[in-house]
């Protein structure tokens, strides 16, 4: 078992899977090849699917330990657990289909989806308020292309300002679209630099993971 | 009976040469160790500041990795350097650290990582007993009861600070937002282009895009990664002067880049 404690293992557990997932991407690879791949990918969705248990069992243990200890607001926890296992079992049992476990979906998941997802408006008015306070340069400039976007997508703003539409076009598909391009390729490049050190056994999530099994060395 | 051959895939080309390339450039990196100049990050220093802040307060600190809807991705990685950093700093200062966890349905398997990482870091820094499991709690699957959750357990527990990297949708302003109105240093970072704009309004300091994937290097202070971060300008350099040739000579109507690029 002394071989499963080693960082090389899991380096080389890493190098070898990336090679089976990176290899079919680039090349005409043998069929085994492609099975591989195609089996390492559902072998990640079979793990997930066993994780989700974990979850279950984790958000019940916190809600079963804030009832007993009867701590403010504790009955709310007995309504998320009794929900959450009636839609489970309900799942289980009867099925996705049966009306109970859609009467759960249509009346309290939706619906609470729905809510939170409007009250975002309000943050975001609160929080371009403070971010359009003319304190800088950048700010500035900021405000003054949020003006002439705002205008272009306000009722009646390009009746009012009728030049405000081409200027807030000029903005969206030649400042915003060039700022967007430079963004997705120094992202697309600093992941992949990423995935490389990942490989390498380098970053520091991997070597968390590394010094534990290992035992600190 | 010839030999086999196995080409390359139609239109990978390109892309082969140029994985190829960051490959070799990022491996001779991390072994020459000659660290290039590397300007500060704001947001990624402030987060020391914001531990401290916690230490004076005596309150604790909010880290979230993000919401993974795709799994241990780059960015999900990125927010678990951010976390295992944050940790060790929590450990070491014994503020309490509270990372709520969930937000998808791929969240599961992020949140036992995460959880073995901070644990890693409690063990590594000689406080095992101050790891608290309880204080890692997976919330929901569900973006918005994730997010619902993670306010509430803000308003309640009211840190210093927020630190919130990864993958981050439309529910990260509703957090960001709360932050700030119980008075707590909002640091975010996020490669969702449409939500940097919105977390850039309301955080304190916000990592923006290739920032926040060079976090975990810039943070260990390792020659050897450090170096990489040489790398990415190398390949931006090499984008830049494709894209300078591609507009020359498609002006001089030639579709040479062009045909490059896809093959």
């Amino acid at each position: 078992m002394s071989i499963l404690r080693r960082k090389e293992f899991f380096i080389a557990l890493i190098v070898i899977i990336s090679i089976f997932i990176y290899v079919p991407y680039f090349f005409e690879v043998p069929q085994f090849m492609s099975d591989m791949e195609i089996w390492l990918t559902e072998t990640t969705v079979v793990i997930i699917a066993f994780s989700v248990w974990v979850g279950l069992y984790t958000s019940t243990r916190r809600e079963l330990v804030k009832i007993q200890r009867k701590g403010r607001g504790w009955y709310y926890s007995g309504i998320i657990l009794g929900l959450a296992w009636v839609m489970v079992l309900s799942g289980l049992v009867l099925g996705k289909e049966a009306t109970i476990y859609k009467f759960l979906q249509w009346a309290f998941i939706i619906p609470g989806d729905s809510t939170i997802y409007a009250i975002l408006v309000f943050y975001l008015t609160s929080a371009g308020a403070r971010a359009f306070r003319l304190k800088s340069l950048e700010s500035t400039l900021l405000t003054f292309g949020a003006v002439f976007v705002l205008l272009k997508q306000a009722p009646l703003g390009e009746l009012l300002v009728p030049w405000a539409g081409p200027v807030a076009i000029y903005i969206q598909d030649t400042l915003a679209m060039a700022a967007t391009r430079v963004f997705n390729v120094s992202l697309a490049i600093g992941s992949v630099v990423l995935a490389i050190r990942l490989m390498a056994g380098q970053e520091m999530a991997l070597i968390g993971l590394v010094r534990r099994a290992t035992g600190g060395d | 009976m010839g030999i086999e051959l196995y080409p390359i895939a139609t239109g990978k080309i390109s892309g082969l040469i140029f994985f190829a390339v960051l490959i070799i450039l990022t491996l001779y990196n991390l072994r020459s160790k000659k660290v290039p100049y590397i300007r500060r990050v704001p947001a990624i220093d402030a987060i020391e500041e914001g531990i401290g802040r916690a230490t004076e307060l005596g309150q604790p600190i909010f880290v979230s990795c993000g919401m993974s809807p795709r799994g241990v991705d780059a960015p999900t990685v990125a927010g678990l350097s951010m976390l295992t950093h944050s940790a060790r700093m929590c450990a070491r200062n014994d503020v309490r650290l509270i990372a709520p966890m969930g937000g998808s349905d791929q969240s599961y398997t992020v949140m036992e990582l995460a959880r073995d990482l901070v644990e890693t870091q409690y063990q590594l820094e000689g406080k095992p007993e101050s790891f608290n499991i309880d204080d890692m709690p997976f919330l929901s699957g569900r973006q918005f009861a994730w997010a619902s959750a993670y306010c509430g357990m803000m308003m309640r527990e009211k840190p210093a600070t927020n630190i919130m990297v990864g993958v981050q949708y439309a529910s990260a302003v509703y957090i960001s937002e709360v932050g700030h109105e119980i008075g707590a240093m909002v640091i975010s970072g996020t490669t969702y282009l449409s939500n940097i704009a919105c977390l850039a309004a309301s955080s304190d300091y916000v990592m923006i895009g290739e920032e926040m994937l060079a976090a975990g290097a810039y943070l260990s202070g390792d020659a050897g990664q450090l170096a990489t971060i040489r790398t990415q300008d190398i390949g931006k350099l090499i984008f830049l002067a494709i894209t300078v040739l591609g507009i020359v000579i498609l002006t001089m109507g030639s579709n040479f880049v062009i045909d490059l690029l896809s093959s």
